[in-house]
């Protein structure tokens, strides 16, 4: 009797001990546009961070590339279904905050992790004042070189047109050249970092002009028309013709380090710089997505969960792993300064200059429009480098067009 | 005379393959950089012929995500829309094109105004209605609004169109039912159609994206085009391996062609697609 007595009881208290368990769990899913090798170390991070919070099952939902996340997020506020948290550009988070959909971090997160984090960081997780976001998956732009060609990369904008115009060569003399000194990919971001680099800001304080028609605007427009003539121009992405030995340098995000690791396997050495000071600094811009959280359909316990996972994603400790498997940067100040990382920058010195340029990097200014905004760029550009008007007047067209369609 | 029609000839067939040749080379360029080593992806100029059959794409497209589970998932989805389709596409368009009923003509021409709403019109409204009806990450959301279409419907009422009255009217003298003259005689008269019909439900489906995107989360719910997505990051694109998985997500659309070709550009022709 007695026996049986036991045998219930224990099987009992499993029932509801496991029934606690299992229900007793708080549900955060988090989605992200990570893959392969970056999803292996999300996925190893989030296993550590279930293992010290066993009361918290974090779902992670790989949502295809960003384009994809982009749309999902957009549909389901729009049904009032977002996940508890997300990987998010600027310019998405700026949208979700006006639409109240965000849970704000200032006051909730500490002060000294708000210190933490590296200037450019903290203006791209503020907004309207506040902040909402985390850092997560960070990269800066850097000069990619050719060590077979170059053994001393370029420190200026002079420096590099220089170069430029020594390794822009037709060896055969077909009038067609072999090999271009600089491959120059006219994007957005691109005379953006130049304009920033001549000392040019993008938008007033209360966001109704866009600043590009001065001075800055003019020297970096022009600089990108000099860079053009010994430049392989093109819009894909570089690492291929840089790999293959077509373009001896290029301005990229460290994102894309093995990208180019895997085009110039076996054909040439390469290595990354800090980018070339221009008239004004040598600022890089900070690229790559924060983490927030959607306060919007889910429950307090459920956010206050999701506050913990993405604290815990950007400890040194976690960071500094996520760093050294990915390819991206610690996010912190005490992790970028921490013996272990700069132990590991020892041994892989090419990851030396995205460590710097992320000391010293600016990220763009947060506008809800902020990516048909960088049209007015493209445009510009694209007319600057087929000679189709002068840069003065193609950026003050630009500023006019900003100030009929987006000023807020 | 005779060198008139040579010539005519020669340019008409070199015109021609002047055509396939630009309508192959994308495959072409697929297939072969599915099995290019790295470093000869994105070479300048293109490299044509891989110095080397680099099978590791395969191996490491196949790999990146769980393929084998979205494979399953875009045949079973792909034949039941098919099969669903096909089944209501045939009541429906027999309805049209040979019964008389109240407010028949209104009731089409509403069907026909309706195909004017484009589909991303309509996708947060029905994701909300998926979502309220407890479907999302199922096979029924993937599923059951698919085995309705409207073009596929209009189709097949202009073949069912063509076949004689009289057929029915013998019918009937035999004593044949409605249901049973649409099984026995109008659905065998009709096969090339009904084929073109399933044959574009089946691609269509197989290549359908941004709903299985919308709708699903868990993978074990995706299909290949979504799989697909894997393959780029903001800083690049894995061409090699997204070749491979390109390739391998083309093949059953591939094989299904060979065997139905004639089907297929008969559809083509018939319905006025490009």
């Amino acid at each position: 009797m007695s026996k049986r007595i036991i045998v219930a009881f224990v099987v009992f208290s499993l029932v509801v001990g496991l029934g606690l368990f299992a229900f007793g769990q708080t549900e955060v899913t988090f989605w992200h546009a990570m893959h392969r090798e970056h999803k292996k170390a999300l996925e190893h991070i989030t296993a550590q961070f279930e293992e010290a919070h066993p009361e918290i099952d974090v779902k992670l939902v790989d949502q295809g590339g960003y384009g994809e996340l982009s749309q999902k997020l957009t549909t389901s506020a729009a049904a009032g279904k977002l996940p508890v948290s997300s990987q998010q550009y600027e310019d998405w988070t700026i949208q979700y905050v006006n639409a109240d959909l965000m849970k704000q971090l200032e006051g909730v997160v500490s002060q000294e992790l708000i210190d933490n984090l590296p200037g450019a960081l903290k203006d791209s997780c503020t907004f309207h004042g506040n902040m909402y976001t985390l850092p997560f998956n960070k990269s800066a732009m850097v000069l990619f070189y050719n060590t077979d060609l170059i053994e001393e990369p370029p420190k200026t904008w002079e420096e590099l047109l220089a170069t430029a115009e020594e390794l822009t060569v037709d060896e055969d003399g077909d009038g067609e050249m072999d090999q271009y000194g600089f491959g120059l990919r006219p994007t957005p971001e691109l005379f953006s970092l130049f304009h920033h680099q001549a000392g040019g800001s993008f938008l007033s304080d209360d966001k109704s002009e866009l600043l590009i028609d001065s001075e800055a605007g003019v020297r970096a427009l022009n600089f990108m028309a000099d860079l053009r003539e010994s430049s392989l121009y093109q819009t894909g992405y570089l690492s291929g013709p840089f790999g293959s030995g077509k373009v001896a340098m290029y301005i990229g995000s460290s994102a894309g380090a093995p990208y180019v690791a895997s085009a110039s396997k076996g054909n040439h050495g390469w290595d990354t710089a800090p980018l070339p000071d221009g008239p004004a600094n040598g600022e890089s811009m900070i690229q790559g997505t924060n983490v927030g959280l959607f306060q919007a359909g889910n429950s307090e316990a459920q956010v206050d969960a999701g506050l913990k996972f993405i604290k815990f994603l950007i400890r040194d400790e976690w960071t500094i792993y996520w760093a050294k498997k990915t390819g991206y940067i610690p996010v912190t100040l005490s992790a970028l300064n921490s013996d272990e990382w700069n132990a590991f920058l020892d041994e892989n010195p090419k990851r030396q200059a995205t460590t710097q340029m992320m000391k010293e990097g600016f990220v763009y200014p947060h506008h809800p429009d902020w990516y048909s905004v960088r049209n007015i760029f493209g445009s510009i550009l694209e007319k600057t480098m087929l000679g189709k008007g002068k840069p003065e007047q193609l950026l003050q067209e630009g500023a006019e067009k900003f100030a009929k369609e987006y000023a807020k | 005379m005779n060198l008139k029609k040579a010539l005519y000839k020669f340019f008409t067939y070199f015109a021609l393959l002047a055509l396939v040749v630009a309508v192959l080379l994308p495959f072409y360029w697929m297939v072969t950089t599915s099995f290019k080593p790295p470093g000869e992806v994105n070479v300048v100029p293109p490299k044509w012929i891989p110095s080397e059959l680099h099978w590791q794409n395969y191996v490491k497209a196949w790999n990146a995500a769980p393929f084998n589970r979205y494979f399953i998932n875009s045949f079973f989805v792909s034949i039941m829309t098919t099969i669903g389709e096909v089944l209501t596409t045939i009541l429906a368009a027999y309805a049209f094109a040979k019964m008389d009923f109240f407010g028949k003509r209104v009731l089409f021409l509403s069907l026909l105004g309706l195909m004017m709403f484009p589909g991303q019109l309509r996708l947060i409204p029905n994701f909300m209605l998926a979502s309220n009806l407890g479907w999302t990450d199922s096979y029924q959301i993937l599923i059951v609004p698919w085995i309705a279409s409207i073009f596929g419907i209009f189709l097949l009422r202009q073949y069912f169109k063509t076949i004689p009255d009289e057929l029915w009217d013998a019918a009937q003298l035999d004593g044949c039912s409605r249901f049973r003259f649409l099984w026995k005689v109008v659905v065998p008269l009709s096969k090339p159609g009904i084929i073109t019909v399933a044959l574009f439900k089946f691609v269509g489906s197989w290549n359908a994206f941004l709903w299985v995107l919308i709708m699903t989360n868990k993978p074990s719910m995706r299909t290949i085009p979504v799989g697909l997505a894997v393959f780029r990051s903001e800083a690049g694109t894995h061409f090699a391996e997204l070749m491979a998985a390109s390739t391998m997500a083309v093949l059953p659309i591939l094989i299904i062609f060979f065997f139905a070709q004639k089907q297929f550009i008969q559809g083509v022709a018939r319905s006025g697609i490009k």
